[in-house]
């Protein structure tokens, strides 16, 4: 009994997940996350448990929200109601989801990257903005954790489960569109026609509800945030087309040689610029190993325009966190490719 | 090839150990039950003054649905218990300044661009409208939490009129 219980439970994996909670652990700051965003999730799950709906009762109007997705105030919302109203709740939900995530890069992974898999999860353990985030109550992880898991059923061809993470997504980082885009256009490629419109209007349907919302209460907020030069500086008005171009170049230089590296390895942003294109190039080279790695381009790919054209004052690492064990998996086959390239010139 | 990528790995967790150095003295200090411990000087100060307004709140020496204006208002309500509202981010002083009369406290933050910028500049310009309740340390101190002179407001928009 005792041995057909090892040979089914695989002990490096659970090693893996025991040192991953050791350094979380190590890394780990009791304090509610100072930045802002928790404060209000907490305050709209508090909305909703008291019946005012997801409500900005900060404001003495009490508005409508309409800036805030609605998936963490949910999660914590029901945490809540299980658990007792307080936040370390929701730090111990993030630990789950971290370790959740290293076991579901471990099941998409497992064929496709042979021992290559172990470089990733190593990477992925051992990523200093991981571990920070891990202990922060933001949307990050989970988010992340919604991406891959439907990746995962995608694999394993239980495309209902994929729809419905592809929806939760959308409700919990409005990036989640770069996902659902990534699958769309992945169907249009293989003019798999049924999908895309199974896919199309399954997702649309899912997330028009919401989307309805906002454009009743006055529009999506976010759009409109995009759409102005600076976000902190309303007067300056509305962007233009140098003013676009140069958010690009702003962004582009801030995520391709600072953030990129520091996320992807514990550099600080050293050899940024080596590291993000080796990472996209292993991507590339990754889309003709594994069915999944088109999903997967096109994702990053996506996600990093919609970062590029963001709001500068906006930019921060943290937003290529969503991405960054797809950039190491990049990383690893970039390193390879590009070694074994440079063998075959010489 | 494999074993530069192993190198990679090992310098990669190598690389934490500063950062939990770094971190050992907050781990510490948090399981003595000090959870504040990470916060800057600035920020705790910050919540010192939320806990300042609410502990006024308790003991009503400031009415319950007084509105504050700050750069955090979810924070002010979060721990304060004081509905909140941010300040107009425009440098027309005037705009700021008709938002913050109708209002009853401001927190303005000496350390935070976004106060200094569009904030602190029209409460220090019209001292005759705002009181002064709490202030912290320092010179200049790093906050102080003012209340809206309603009578002096009154004259101001009887004259106006």
């Amino acid at each position: 009994m005792k041995l057909k219980f090892l040979r089914t439970f695989d002990v490096k994996i659970a090693a893996l997940l025991f040192l991953q909670l050791i350094l979380i652990f190590l890394a780990f700051d009791f304090q509610i996350f100072m930045g802002g965003d928790v404060h209000s999730d907490i305050l709209l799950a508090e909305s909703i448990l008291s019946g005012n709906g997801f409500k900005d009762i900060w404001d003495p109007q009490q508005p409508q929200d309409n800036w805030r997705r609605p998936g963490m105030p949910v999660i914590i919302a029901f945490l809540y109601l299980l658990f007792g109203h307080h936040y370390l709740i929701i730090k111990l939900l993030m630990v789950l989801l971290t370790l959740g995530t290293t076991v579901l890069l471990y099941l998409i992974f497992k064929a496709e990257m042979g021992s290559n898999l172990w470089f990733l999860l190593l990477l992925f353990i051992s990523s200093a903005t991981i571990l920070e985030f891990a202990r922060y109550e933001l949307s990050e992880i989970p988010y992340l954790f919604v991406v891959l898991l439907s990746i995962y059923f995608w694999k394993r061809q239980k495309y209902w489960a994929t729809i419905l993470c592809l929806i939760i997504s959308y409700h919990i980082r409005t990036e989640a569109l770069a996902l659902m885009g990534a699958f769309l256009i992945f169907y249009l490629f293989q003019k798999n026609w049924r999908n895309l419109i199974i896919f199309g209007a399954s997702i649309l349907v899912g997330i028009l509800p919401w989307t309805l919302r906002s454009i009743i209460i006055g529009g999506n907020q976010q759009i409109k945030v995009l759409l102005a030069k600076n976000e902190y500086y309303l007067d300056a008005g509305m962007i233009g087309f140098t003013d676009l171009i140069q958010r690009v170049v702003h962004n582009f230089k801030l995520y391709f040689f600072k953030y990129g590296g520091g996320v992807i390895l514990n550099t600080e942003g050293f050899l940024s610029f080596l590291i993000m294109p080796l990472a996209l190039v292993g991507l590339t080279l990754f889309i003709k190993m594994s069915r999944i790695g088109k999903i997967i381009f096109l994702f990053v790919i996506f996600h990093l325009l919609i970062m590029l054209l963001w709001q500068p004052s906006a930019t921060h690492f943290r937003y290529l966190i969503t991405i960054s064990p797809f950039l190491m998996l990049g990383l690893i086959y970039g390193f390879f490719g590009t070694v074994k390239f440079i063998k075959e010139l010489f | 090839m494999r074993k530069i990528f192993w190198l990679v790995i090992i310098l990669n967790f190598i690389l934490l150990i500063p950062r939990f150095k770094a971190n050992l003295s907050i781990l510490k200090r948090n399981l003595a039950g000090e959870i504040r411990a990470s916060n800057r000087m600035e920020l705790n100060e910050l919540l010192n003054a939320f806990d300042w307004l609410k502990r006024q709140k308790e003991r009503r020496a400031i009415r319950e649905d007084a509105v504050v204006v700050c750069r955090q208002p979810q924070f002010c309500y979060y721990y304060s218990g004081f509905r909140s509202i941010n300040f107009p981010f425009t440098e027309n002083q005037d705009v700021v300044f008709n938002a913050l009369i109708q209002r009853d406290l401001i927190i303005a933050e000496n350390t935070e661009p976004l106060c200094i910028l569009y904030l602190n500049k029209v409460v220090f310009d019209s001292v005759k409208y705002f009181q002064l309740l709490y202030r912290t340390g320092g010179n200049p101190p790093i906050l102080g939490i003012f209340a809206v002179k309603k009578d002096e407001v009154a004259k101001l928009l009887q004259a106006q009129q």
